[in-house]
């Protein structure tokens, strides 16, 4: 019994004795590895088939263009001789009286034709001293009404110069090729007056400046000058990449729609202006140093050697200057009219072949991180610290420096530091430099950097160094060309019971 | 105490057909009752013992119970320790971790009387089991503690586990039924059986499980988790048992059962699988996006179906001298199952009584690779017109303390007339 009752009692307090901490929740710390990223960015991804575009060997270059014309050739003036007249030429009643001619050539000697149509112009006539019930009738056997039917004149007693419109009118035949020079008549009297009677005096004037709305023939250092001001291009580099890269090479192709009738020279400058102010202008040549030659029709002219100085400068405003089409049409003939202008458009091709420089670009556009209430209640609440490691394969021979500034205020400027709270380097080097994967860059964020994703908005503003190549390279657009970025992120992350 | 059993009720859920309760009594001697069960506790027990005896023999309600719960990792001591820490550091979560043998597991089960009555050598009776079971794989807590790393973690039912069932029986039982014919030198044996008709409450169990998480910088992090459990309320069944039980010496008795016979619960009025599915693949921060994972969730109602109840051996031996009995079982089951274990185990109790009316037990019961072995302890008061008693049961120590990973309780009233 003895025994019985302190077993008893030995098991009683045993249990009775077993002290049991109150429940609490329990807390620890775990860490997790999150895949954060796995993308390849495409060199190609650049292309947006309107300013950078990719040739056939998949080389990227930027593009640019401008159009611009010239006025329409507008009224052709000549200025017939000053010979081109015949005054108080007494007429006799005669069978047959002979032809006449005066000559009809361009007194500036601009223009040689053989057909032109008029849009102004006039012959004067006067018939004076005319006998009684005569009259007298001039047929131009080169000067046609608008229905190709010859220009007639009936005289009439006057005592002043009749004026004859010749609008519409035209001299000789459209098609022919034999030059006008001389305009041509006849004259035809009749009179109740006895034969070899003197009826009349006949004055025919025909040297006053014309204008012709279309000619056919040749014309003489006539110019068409470019409108002022139309053609220029602007330049916008992508994060101002201007200040960190020379270009190499470039080309403008320019191209001519001719539409005179008549072959012309062009000549010009290219005008170019970058963001510091640096001006240079270059003569539009061919690279054999000649003015290009714009025959009728399309033509198409590529400049490449003369704008390499046009290039040095990374300009953002190129436009040309004194852009002028001299017309001399020489031995060959042609035709054009008032209506008649040459346009021309340009294409600055520029590839991806530069020279880059050690300079910081600093991204224009700043990143905002929008983090839910919730979430930033866990970070602030949870996140002890984390650390991000970056795998990064690099295909293009660029390297730069990558900096990272975080804030929780927007406007972060670079150069103040106390516009952010901290930053983050990650160099990523260039493929001529490593070939292959590049070592893991690890981004450590402590607990108080982690935390500041404790706010609903944080800000993200990058700066790139780049490496100086030290010599051109070229950025091509392959499947081959990427910067593949891998990260996983390993964040520290504070349970507060389950 | 009290917070002793919230603690254990708390440690773990998990049902193993270890220390498999049968009556609430059976607690007192560590799991060895095969010979020591009378009265109505013979139908559950070895119902060969179903003898006319003094008195009859009456169940009240709820008063005989047991219940258990225990896990296979887990003790007083590392919950304190756990609760007293501020933050739990590397050693804290190595020390949680190195407890356990590739999954925590645990389980529970319990049993009680809703009545019963023994006369002459038969019995009519009945009890409420229920029973779950669950474990986790020991990935899963690595997971929750530490994080995960850049490997495949892949889950599936051998580490990963949940099931529940609960039943009432309304058991017949009759012994005391000596074998005729039996040759002069063998000393005569009894013979009883028992038979239960069985209404199921409910049943849940994971069908099909299997997950894998995958974190890599260059697939993402892939998830995927495919689930299905068979769920089912009410159902029927049926269960026998036969005994045998002799004294071939002066104070030795042994004894031979086998239950579970034609054991089965057929599951016939609402049958379910609850299926739910979930994948993300190749997910980085950066793309994540709202449709980044498929989920989806289904009921569909399946046929009816059955659930085994295997059989399960057990053998016994009883040696009384005067105030003192020992005892010893070993049990043996076909299969394993929520109710049955095919590893066999044994166990040992004494009951001593140097008051007659104060009896107390000591019981031991050995563990297998699934369950820790534990210990118990009873006392009981018994008069001419009853008895009552209390025991506790402790695993993987010999008494409750710190160490202890699991806890039993019993109780039982019986009352004579």
């Amino acid at each position: 019994m003895k025994y019985y009752g302190i077993l008893l009692i030995a098991i009683l307090v045993l249990l009775g004795a077993c002290d049991i901490k109150s429940p609490v929740k329990p807390k620890w710390d775990v860490e997790l590895a999150i895949p954060l990223i796995n993308e390849k960015y495409y060199v190609s991804d650049l292309v947006d088939s309107v300013n950078i575009l990719a040739d056939d060997n998949n080389v990227l270059y930027l593009t640019s263009n401008g159009a611009v014309s010239t006025p329409t050739f507008g009224v052709i003036p000549f200025t017939p001789p000053p010979n081109a007249s015949a005054e108080d030429v007494p007429v006799y009643k005669v069978n047959n009286i002979p032809p006449l001619s005066m000559p009809f050539e361009d007194h500036a000697g601009k223009v040689q034709f053989s057909y032109a149509k008029i849009a102004t112009g006039a012959l004067k006539t006067k018939f004076t001293s005319l006998v009684a019930g005569s009259s007298v009738t001039l047929t131009f056997a080169n000067l046609y009404n608008a229905d190709n039917s010859p220009f007639v004149i009936h005289a009439t007693h006057t005592t002043s110069l009749v004026t004859w419109d010749l609008a519409g009118c035209h001299f000789g035949v459209s098609g022919s090729s034999a030059p006008f020079t001389a305009l041509n008549f006849s004259v035809v009297a009749e009179s109740p007056a006895a034969a070899n009677t003197h009826i009349g005096d006949l004055s025919l004037l025909a040297n006053e400046p014309m204008g012709f709305e279309e000619i056919q023939g040749k014309i003489i250092d006539f110019t068409l000058g470019l409108q002022d001001n139309i053609a220029s291009i602007d330049i916008d580099y992508p994060q101002d990449l201007n200040q960190s890269v020379t270009l190499e090479s470039a080309s403008i192709i320019i191209e001519v729609n001719n539409q005179v009738g008549f072959g012309a020279v062009f000549s010009g400058q290219f005008y170019a202006l970058n963001e510091a102010g640096e001006e240079i202008t270059v003569p539009i040549k061919d690279d054999q140093g000649q003015d290009f030659q714009a025959i009728p029709g399309l033509n198409s002219f590529v400049v490449s050697e003369s704008i390499s100085d046009l290039l040095s400068i990374m300009p953002t405003h190129i436009e040309i200057r004194n852009g002028l089409f001299t017309i001399n049409t020489g031995a060959q003939t042609g035709s054009v009219s008032a209506a008649d202008y040459i346009d021309l458009s340009y294409i600055i091709n520029a590839p991806f072949i530069f020279t880059l420089h050690a300079n910081d670009i600093v991204v224009q556009k700043e990143v905002a991180i929008a983090i839910s209430s919730v979430n930033a209640e866990r970070v602030k609440k949870n996140a002890l610290g984390a650390t991000l490691k970056i795998y990064a394969l690099n295909k293009l021979p660029v390297g730069a420096t990558a900096t990272a500034y975080f804030s929780s205020t927007p406007n972060i400027d670079v150069n103040d530091s106390t516009s952010y709270d901290y930053t983050k380097v990650a160099t990523i080097q260039s493929s001529e430099v490593i070939a292959g994967e590049q070592p893991p860059v690890e981004i450590t964020l402590t607990e108080s950097e982690i935390k500041l994703f404790g706010n609903t908005h944080v800000y993200l503003r990058w700066k790139f160094s780049f490496f100086d190549s030290g010599h051109p390279i070229t950025i091509h657009g392959s499947t081959a060309d990427y910067i593949q970025i891998k990260s996983m992120l390993y964040t520290k992350i504070a349970v507060d019971g389950l | 105490m009290k917070k002793l059993i919230l603690l254990s009720l708390t440690m773990v859920i998990v049902f193993s057909s270890l220390a498999a309760i049968k009556t609430g009594k059976s607690i007192f001697y560590a799991d060895s009752y095969m010979l020591r069960a009378r009265g109505v506790e013979a139908a559950y027990w070895n119902p060969a013992n179903l003898m006319a005896g003094k008195y009859y023999d009456l169940w009240v309600p709820g008063v005989n119970t047991g219940i258990f719960v225990n896990n296979n990792a887990l003790d007083l001591d590392t919950y304190n320790y756990v609760m007293s820490q501020e933050r739990l550091n590397d050693d804290d979560k190595q020390l949680i971790l190195g407890k356990m043998d590739g999954s925590l597991r645990g389980s529970m089960r319990g049993n009680t009387s809703i009545f019963g009555y023994a006369f002459e050598n038969m019995s009519i009776s009945s009890s409420l089991t229920v029973a779950g079971k669950m474990s986790v794989s020991k990935d899963y807590l690595d997971l929750l503690l530490n994080g995960n790393t850049e490997a495949e973690y892949i889950f599936d039912t051998a580490t990963n586990d949940l099931a529940a069932l609960s039943f009432v029986d309304i058991t017949f039982g009759m012994g005391g039924i000596n074998i005729p014919y039996l040759p002069d030198k063998i000393p005569p044996i009894r013979f009883g059986f028992s038979a239960s008709a069985l209404a199921g409450v409910g049943n849940a169990e994971i069908e099909e499980y299997s997950g894998i998480l995958r974190s890599s910088i260059d697939s993402g992090l892939y998830l995927s988790q495919d689930l299905t459990i068979r769920t089912a309320i009410g159902g029927t069944g049926f269960k026998g048992m036969i005994g045998f039980a002799s004294n071939p010496l002066p104070g030795l008795e042994v004894g031979l059962t086998l239950d579970n016979i034609f054991g089965t619960i057929k599951w016939n009025m609402i049958t379910e699988n609850r299926n739910y599915s979930f994948e993300a693949d190749s997910i980085y921060v950066a793309n994540i996006n709202e449709d980044f994972y498929t989920q989806t969730k289904s009921t569909e109602d399946i046929a009816s179906y059955s659930t085994k109840l295997p059989a399960e051996l057990r053998l016994g031996a009883l040696w009384t001298y005067g105030i003192y009995s020992f005892s010893t079982d070993y049990v043996q089951g076909f299969k394993n199952s929520m109710v049955t274990s095919n590893i066999g185990r044994f166990s040992l109790a004494t009951q001593v009584a140097p008051i007659s009316w104060l009896p107390f037990s000591i019981g031991f019961s050995t563990g297998d690779s699934q369950n820790p072995w534990s210990a118990s302890y009873g006392i009981s008061f018994r008069s001419e017109t009853g008895e009552i008693g209390l025991a506790v049961q402790s695993f993987e120590t010999l008494i409750p303390n710190y160490k202890t990973k699991g806890i039993s309780f019993g109780s039982f009233l019986r009352i004579n007339y």
